[in-house]
């Protein structure tokens, strides 16, 4: 969940049309408009989370910020879909319901999952919806794609410019002669560890962990 | 509390500050004109924390010398004299007692690589955090421009990205970074964050955050465990891509005193293992320090993000999660969430931020009060958008800190401002401190300084300890 407080102002006098600011948006809340070569930012605030990456990017000034009337929230409450749908799709991602995924908008794996059951299928719209990518755009795109690609089979390109590499391993996806290599980073014992702790809370859902293809192993391997 | 103040030293002053767009003008009042602060030197807590050669400006001839005599070790014969070469340096590099010394290490590395191989193409790669425009910011303050003759580029985890097969699979590493025939990896061996790497492999981390792409680092911090992470950076710096390109690490060592040695080799791992070993010996002690500190407020007053202000050599980060030993690796709970939850420090009882960069996650744990213009630049904390709302303000610090005193029902306050060597505080935290102290060498000389060492399978004897 993000509170957004701001919204971001356009001075077009000092914008030069370098695109800058519409490439790094999240949200595709900026676009250049008129003709290539004298183009200037619009930005579309109701789409607009105020990571205020725009305001940093920008090197003429061009761009600043505004407090709101009233705040505006984007986000989602995890109980509004599916349970047994959430949870496995958490297990199949093998991620942490009550992990953060976001640390800026301290959004839950559970709420990024949510938007993606809701139909977010990509990083613009799981944003709008969970309020994720609102702040760093750094930490949360692991669990972002990890989910997007787990339930949607891809993350495909959205309408922003914001580009990325589609990566999102996880500590599960360690093979075991790479864990057995690396003794010291205690891979087996956290994989151990997670399993279990992520077995008792997705069963909270309502989900038959047994009649999954998780490629989780069975208690005890 | 007359008497006590005459024991102690007058106020150190801080290191110089860099202004940043991330950050607030500089503040009307620092730890200096609080009456009645004085300050601790960390060597009179504990004598065996190594002696800095260089704790200001005044040292800066001690890098360059200790930094020709570190490569006077590495070989260098693998560069040509038309090769392109990357010395590769981190954002936090500069947060040390003001950069200085880290911008000394970097111009010196560059010079010898041109005495010793006749290449005069060194670029230095300087390398942000998240903002667009701390680079630039650094290559401005420090003129790496004029020094490294215009060879000198920002990087940010944004920048176009460059595929390395690892045994991980393919992790992102950010192209201006890798661009080069050589790279050189420069850094430094202040612990940081030691919730999150936990000072394993301490030596490949920048692999997987300062020289990666933001998906890599996101990898680290979010989709694995609080100690597995580590391996991101790790099997970056073991891939094929990037052995092929490392000609030689060079690392700035220090201790709480300030900047001690500076360390060099061609095998990374050597290097790794000699870092490990300096900072569980020389960092074991103020930790378990802080640790035992029953009640204080805090004043963060520096120029970089709240977690990375020192006091004394140790961030505010080592006071805010001490709820633990990061450095015993073999008793963890199940999920980082339990692990970082129950590692708060609960006996600081109220904060006062002066002045400090924006951009970080920062959970506000105790009473804040947020002074002057830090009030305004924090609103717009993207990292931290509802801050704000929960925090106190104060035109001043002197009233923020008799607010948060009252607040927190003492009159011990504790300033992490990015002093090395000593640390400001009030009278009465230095003597609680002193008293504290007794015990603590022992402790981790004799029992956690070798525990720590085998978990990480080195041997205590090897580097001559018993």
């Amino acid at each position: 969940m993000k509170t957004v407080n701001f919204e971001i102002g356009v001075i077009d006098e000092n914008c030069t049309g370098c695109y800058l600011c519409e490439r790094i948006c999240p949200t595709a809340a900026i676009e250049m408009v008129g003709p290539k070569s004298s183009a200037l930012a619009v930005v579309d605030n109701s789409k607009c989370v105020a990571c205020f990456r725009c305001i940093d990017i920008c090197e003429d000034d061009a761009l600043l910020s505004h407090e709101r009337k009233a705040p505006v929230k984007f986000g989602i409450d995890p109980a509004s879909v599916d349970q047994v749908a959430l949870g496995e799709l958490l297990l199949k991602a093998d991620l942490d319901p009550d992990a953060v995924g976001c640390v800026c908008s301290t959004t839950s794996n559970k709420e990024i999952a949510a938007a993606v059951i809701a139909g977010a299928r990509t990083l613009e719209e799981v944003s709008l919806r969970s309020g994720v990518q609102s702040g760093c755009l750094m930490y949360c795109f692991a669990p972002i794609h990890r989910l997007v690609t787990t339930h949607w089979g891809e993350m495909p390109e959205s309408s922003t410019k914001n580009k990325w590499y589609g990566t999102s391993q996880t500590l599960m996806d360690v093979a075991p002669e790479v864990a057995q290599g690396a003794r010291d980073f205690f891979v087996e014992e956290e994989q151990a560890a997670f399993i279990e702790v992520l077995r008792n809370k997705i069963a909270a859902y309502g989900v038959k962990i047994e009649a999954l293809q998780s490629g989780l192993p069975p208690d005890g391997e | 509390m007359l008497d006590q103040q005459t024991e102690f030293d007058p106020v150190l002053a801080p290191p110089p500050v860099m202004r940043s767009a991330y950050g607030p003008k500089a503040p009307e009042q620092r730890a200096g004109d609080i009456a009645g602060m004085v300050s601790l030197r960390v060597r009179e807590l504990f004598p065996t924390i190594a002696e800095a050669i260089y704790r200001d400006e005044t040292h800066i001839s001690k890098i360059r010398e200790a930094t020709r005599a570190a490569l006077a070790n590495v070989d260098m014969s693998m560069i040509g004299p038309t090769d392109s070469i990357n010395i590769l340096c981190s954002e936090h590099g500069f947060g040390i007692i003001g950069g200085h010394a880290y911008a000394e290490m970097l111009r010196t590395i560059r010079d010898v690589i041109e005495e010793r191989t006749g290449n005069p193409n060194a670029r230095l790669i300087v390398i942000a955090y998240v903002g667009f425009k701390e680079s630039d910011e650094i290559i401005e303050y420090y003129d790496f421009e004029t020094y490294f003759k215009g060879k000198v580029r920002g990087a940010t985890p944004f920048d176009r990205g460059v595929p390395i097969e690892t045994e991980l699979g393919t992790l992102y590493g950010v192209a201006k970074v890798y661009n080069a025939r050589w790279i050189i990896h420069c850094h430094y061996d202040d612990p940081r964050e030691i919730y999150l790497h936990r000072m394993i492999d301490r030596s490949t981390k920048p692999f997987g955050m300062s020289y990666a792409r933001f998906e890599t680092r996101s990898i680290f911090h979010m989709t694995f465990g609080p100690r597995s992470g580590n391996l991101v950076g790790r099997a970056i710096a073991e891939s094929k891509f990037v052995r092929d390109k490392l000609a030689f690490t060079c690392y700035m060592l220090s201790s709480p005193d300030g900047v001690t040695a500076i360390d060099a080799d061609n095998e990374l791992h050597a290097v790794g293992e000699r870092v490990t070993v300096n900072v569980l010996r020389q960092y074991g002690k103020m930790l378990e320090l802080f640790s035992r500190l029953k009640d204080c407020v805090v004043v963060l007053d520096g120029p970089k993000w709240p977690y990375y202000i020192h006091a004394g050599g140790m961030i505010f980060g080592h006071l805010l999660y001490n709820g633990r030993d990061w450095w015993d690796v073999q008793s963890d709970p199940k999920t980082k969430a339990e692990l970082m939850g129950k590692a708060i420090n609960p006996k600081f009882k109220a904060m006062v931020i002066n002045q400090a960069l924006i951009g970080l996650y920062f959970p506000m744990v105790c009473p804040t009060i947020v002074v002057g213009e830090m009030a305004e630049v924090m609103k717009r904390d993207f990292a931290n958008p509802t801050f704000m709302d929960q925090a106190m303000t104060a035109p001043t610090l002197s009233e923020a800190l008799e607010r948060a005193k009252q607040i927190g029902g003492t009159d011990k306050v504790i300033f992490f401002d990015g002093t090395y060597g000593s640390i400001n505080l009030s009278p009465s935290l230095a003597v609680e401190l002193k008293t504290l102290a007794a015990g603590v060498d022992q402790l981790i000389e004799a029992e956690r300084l070798p525990k720590w060492l085998k978990q990480r399978g080195i041997d205590p004897l090897k580097h001559g300890i018993v």
